[in-house]
């Protein structure tokens, strides 16, 4: 009991005597795994509400108008029942105008003005597709285009990609720096684990005179590292803990884009984030010692 | 207790720092090494503690091959000597107490057994009333009693020192020898490096004396100086010593202050 409270004392000391040090060890590691649980949680949500849209509609079909564009009821059921038929469609549902005017309602409801100025005869009616893969969506789109009595066909596939793709870009990104600054904080670590060292070099002397075994001499500077890397760990959590309220906060300004993460999901990574500090506090240490303290 | 065989040891540069040492220093013994500086003292005491690795030949310590030991070893090695040294190697951070615990606390010992042991190896070194102070706040001999409460804290059956008595005046070295006579007749085998020639002709102790390397001298109850006598006398000297290699080589020191000098060789051979 007196040997790991003589240990743990030892690393606090340790750490007080080059304090300027520890504080840019710590940044380090703290920068660097914000960084990546950042992309990680950005990562997630772009997860999360891409799936989300996914489950909605994945095309929609506006049509030519029955009275302007001459385009008759049966015309339209008739695409109705073609598009029901092809493979790729899961289900298409018709849309028409009054039901389109209602959801119109429903949608500008806090917004009087907006509803006073649209004239329920201009919002068309349209096909509603849910596909069995987001994947196909472009296809659909230049098979429907063609047909007579379709006027516009829109899907949110597109921006699912490009929003797929900015994710991909932000996490490759996110990883790059992630990497390179854990990289440079086991450095860090490792730097100040031979400071200590340094500092303390005439104890160490005297420990191996007296025949100090070597686990003795070297667990209060991995103690150290370790302890370097879990606070940085910890204060890159708080720090993504704050993002995460901030996000929340956010959500119900807009609507489109769902900014919770999920608690578990939150849970989970904060625990391996604040093991994976520790960890590579210890493995800068154990870079610290290396050279040194061998014999 | 110690045992070298043909030890040989050449530092990186080709140095020869000892050269086919043989020697055997039975338990309980005293034993002066003799010399001057570079003649090779402390790297027998170096190799001894494994301090340093052998070039050839065997270090036998406490029936244990230190030169064939596994570097994982050596603490435990470490843990049956008591050093001791010029410079003393005090921490001028911790106090007197907190110097020679320090020894215990790293080896992980309780601390109640720590407090008690401390306790009676600072009485045996006269040193109780001085537990809170600092090295700073001691007399050079204070400090040197301070470090050998450390080295002897832990009870070795070995004490190594290498010029305990190079930085004190006359009268403490006297002080510091009967301290270490002390716990020589405790039964700890004692290895003491010096060239302090007073200190060795008033010990009348083994002497082990070297030379570039070489042990050109072994001799029981001697004195620094093999002879500076005319002739007539290193003869009678001859006789009376068996197992003395070179003994018309001139001594080495002997520019040195002889403290104890004027020797005759009837005392010699006393």
């Amino acid at each position: 009991m007196s040997r790991i409270t003589y240990l743990l004392r030892e690393a606090l000391i340790n750490m007080g005597r080059n304090a300027l040090v520890v504080v840019g060890a710590v940044l380090a590691v703290f920068v660097s795994l914000t960084l990546a649980f950042s992309a990680l949680v950005l990562n997630e949500l772009v997860q999360a509400n891409t799936l989300q849209w996914q489950d909605g509609v994945h095309v929609i079909v506006w049509l030519k108008d029955e009275v302007r564009d001459g385009v008759t009821f049966e015309a339209q059921m008739g695409l109705l029942d073609q598009v029901n038929g092809w493979e790729e469609v899961e289900t298409a549902t018709f849309v028409d105008k009054a039901k389109a005017y209602q959801e119109f309602q429903e949608m500008f409801a806090s917004n009087p003005a907006m509803l006073d100025n649209v004239n329920p005869a201009i919002l068309p009616a349209s096909i509603r597709i849910k596909l069995n893969d987001i994947e196909q969506y472009r296809g659909i789109q230049l098979r429907l285009i063609d047909q007579p009595v379709v006027k516009e066909v829109t899907s949110p596939g597109e921006s699912i990609e490009q929003l797929a793709d900015l994710s991909n870009v932000l996490n490759m990104v996110g990883v790059v720096l992630a990497i390179v600054q854990g990289g440079s904080a086991i450095v860090l670590i490792s730097n100040t684990i031979r400071m200590a060292i340094y500092a303390r070099r005439e104890e160490i002397g005297i420990m191996k005179l007296v025949g100090a075994s070597n686990w003795f001499i070297r667990v209060p500077f991995l103690l150290e590292g370790m302890l370097q890397g879990f606070v940085g760990a910890l204060f890159a959590v708080a720090m993504v803990a704050f993002f995460r309220t901030r996000l929340e906060g956010i959500d119900d300004t807009i609507g489109l884009f769902d900014f919770r993460v999920a608690d578990a999901f939150f849970w989970r990574w904060t625990v391996l984030f604040v093991l994976f500090g520790a960890l590579a506090g210890f493995l800068g240490s154990a870079l610290g010692l290396r050279r040194y303290l061998r014999e | 207790m110690i045992r070298l065989q043909d030890v040989t040891k050449v530092y990186e540069g080709g140095t020869v720092a000892v050269r086919d040492a043989t020697l055997n220093i039975p338990k309980g013994e005293f034993v002066f090494l003799v010399g001057p500086s570079g003649s090779g003292k402390s790297t027998i005491i170096r190799l001894m503690m494994r301090h340093d690795d052998v070039t050839r030949g065997s270090i036998w310590v406490a029936g244990k091959d230190v030169t064939k030991m596994p570097s994982w070893k050596v603490p435990f090695l470490r843990r049956s000597i008591g050093t001791v040294f010029q410079d003393f190697k005090l921490l001028p951070n911790k106090t007197v107490a907190e110097n020679v615990a320090f020894a215990l606390e790293v080896l992980g010992r309780p601390r109640t057994v720590i407090k008690r042991q401390v306790g009676q190896v600072l009485e045996l070194v006269g040193l109780e009333g001085k537990a809170d102070r600092k090295p700073k706040q001691l007399s050079g001999g204070e400090q040197q009693r301070v470090s050998i409460a450390r080295a002897f804290v832990n009870r070795p059956p070995i004490m190594l020192a290498d010029e305990p008595t190079g930085n004190l005046d006359p009268a403490t070295s006297v002080e510091i020898m009967r301290l270490l006579d002390r716990i020589n007749r405790t039964g700890t085998t004692i290895v003491m490096a010096t060239h302090d020639h007073a200190i060795v002709d008033a010990m009348r102790r083994r002497v082990v004396q070297l030379e570039a390397g070489r042990i050109v001298r072994d001799q029981s109850s001697g004195r620094y100086e093999h002879q500076q006598e005319p002739d007539l006398d290193r003869l009678v000297v001859a006789e009376v010593i068996e197992d003395v290699p070179e003994i018309d080589s001139s001594p080495p020191g002997v520019t040195e202050q002889v403290e104890l000098g004027d020797t005759e060789a009837s005392e010699l051979e006393s």
